[in-house]
């Protein structure tokens, strides 16, 4: 082996070649005095460098930076805002129908609340309709797979649907595991 | 304590226990205080950047994301604090984010002759002499080198500190180290 670079020898001495190449360089170091001595040249300038004082804290530094920590501020919740908005809205329509009965005021909020039921009424069918919507829905599905299973059963004999479903379970079955366990080059970004 | 600690102080911290953060601010005051002293130069303003990092830290506790280690979080947080001071100094600054092309692949020759520091030097001689030449050395090298050596950072969480790639980190930790040495080699 010719002499290492100094690069080299950093990471000699930081621990960062391979076994390979460690033994390497050792065994040139065994036979080569120039880099032996700058080996021990720059062993020594490290253990200094990571040697240095530290300076000297306060004894009273953490309790110093507790005092001064501001209020904690805590994730923005969508679901809070919305739901505090909506406690909020309810409740000036409530005091402004309440204060609106006792004042002249008294058609226009009834008429504003008369709206609101109204609204309210309008959803609740909505809802009501979507759900009978869906259940339909469902219903047909169902219709569709009997339809379908009769056909198939009117085709194949019983013997080998078992069969070709028992085959179709199979291959899903094998491809779910290989998509499962299959090898992956994920990186995780600096995290350790 | 192990780094999975850090991020349990953190989610009580976020809870609200305030003695969960206290002791991660006792855990990682000392490291942040010889960083700032190192890079300042001041003491009483490396205090006042501790404290300032671990507000700061503190106030946006919620955004810190689990993947990272608190350490390098708290670093960055640091590293930004010491920037923005720089550029209110208006110190010449070697940007460090800009990588020369040549940066990761220059290759350092082998000195033909040079004079043995080992044998000039005891270590605590030494360190006196590291410590009156890091002052010198350019801002940019010298916060690398103090991550590495006073802090004692890998290159990977300097890299990921930095938001350089851990190559140029390497060279910029080599040529701090060159250039404090070749000033002791100055007797």
């Amino acid at each position: 082996m010719s002499c290492p670079d100094l690069t080299q020898i950093y990471a000699y001495l930081d621990g960062e070649l391979t076994a390979e190449d460690r033994l390497r360089l050792e065994e040139h170091l065994e036979t080569c005095s120039r880099c032996r001595q700058l080996v021990a040249d720059r062993r020594l300038f490290l253990e200094a460098s990571s040697s240095l004082p530290e300076p000297d804290l306060p004894s009273d530094f953490s309790g110093r930076v507790m005092a001064g920590l501001p209020p904690l501020k805590s994730p923005v919740r969508l679901w809070l805002w919305l739901a505090g908005g909506a406690y909020l809205l309810f409740s000036l329509v409530v005091a402004g129908l309440a204060l609106g009965t006792r004042t002249a005021l008294f058609p226009i909020c009834l008429q504003i609340f008369k709206n609101l039921y109204n609204l309210a009424a309008d959803l609740s069918s909505l809802i009501v309709r979507l759900i009978q919507q869906a259940y339909g829905f469902i219903k047909a599905l169902r219709i569709l797979a009997g339809v379908v299973a009769r056909l198939l059963a009117d085709v194949f004999p019983s013997g080998s649907l078992g069969l070709a479903a028992l085959v179709l379970g199979g291959v899903m079955s094998l491809a779910l595991l290989w998509l499962l366990l299959r090898p992956t080059n994920y990186t995780t970004g600096d995290e350790k | 304590m192990v780094p999975d600690e850090d991020r349990i102080l953190v989610g009580r911290s976020l809870k609200g226990d305030r003695r969960a953060f206290e002791l991660l601010v006792k855990k990682y005051q000392q490291p942040l205080f010889n960083y700032f002293c190192r890079l300042v130069q001041e003491r009483e303003m490396s205090l006042d950047f501790t404290q300032e990092v671990f507000l700061r830290a503190y106030a946006a506790l919620h955004t810190y994301k689990e993947k990272y280690q608190f350490s390098t979080w708290l670093f960055r947080i640091a590293s930004n604090l010491l920037i923005d001071h720089w550029r209110k100094k208006k110190l010449p600054l070697v940007s460090i984010d800009a990588e020369p092309e040549d940066d990761e692949h220059r290759q350092p020759q082998l000195p033909d002759l040079e004079p043995s520091v080992s044998d000039n030097y005891e270590k605590r001689e030494m360190m006196e002499r590291i410590e009156q030449a890091l002052v010198q050395l350019p801002e940019t090298l010298r916060e690398l080198f103090v991550l590495r050596h006073m802090n004692d950072f890998s290159y990977e969480e300097i890299a990921a500190i930095k938001h350089l790639p851990v190559g140029t980190v390497k060279n910029r930790v080599f040529q701090a180290r060159e250039w404090l040495r070749s000033r002791l080699e100055e007797r």
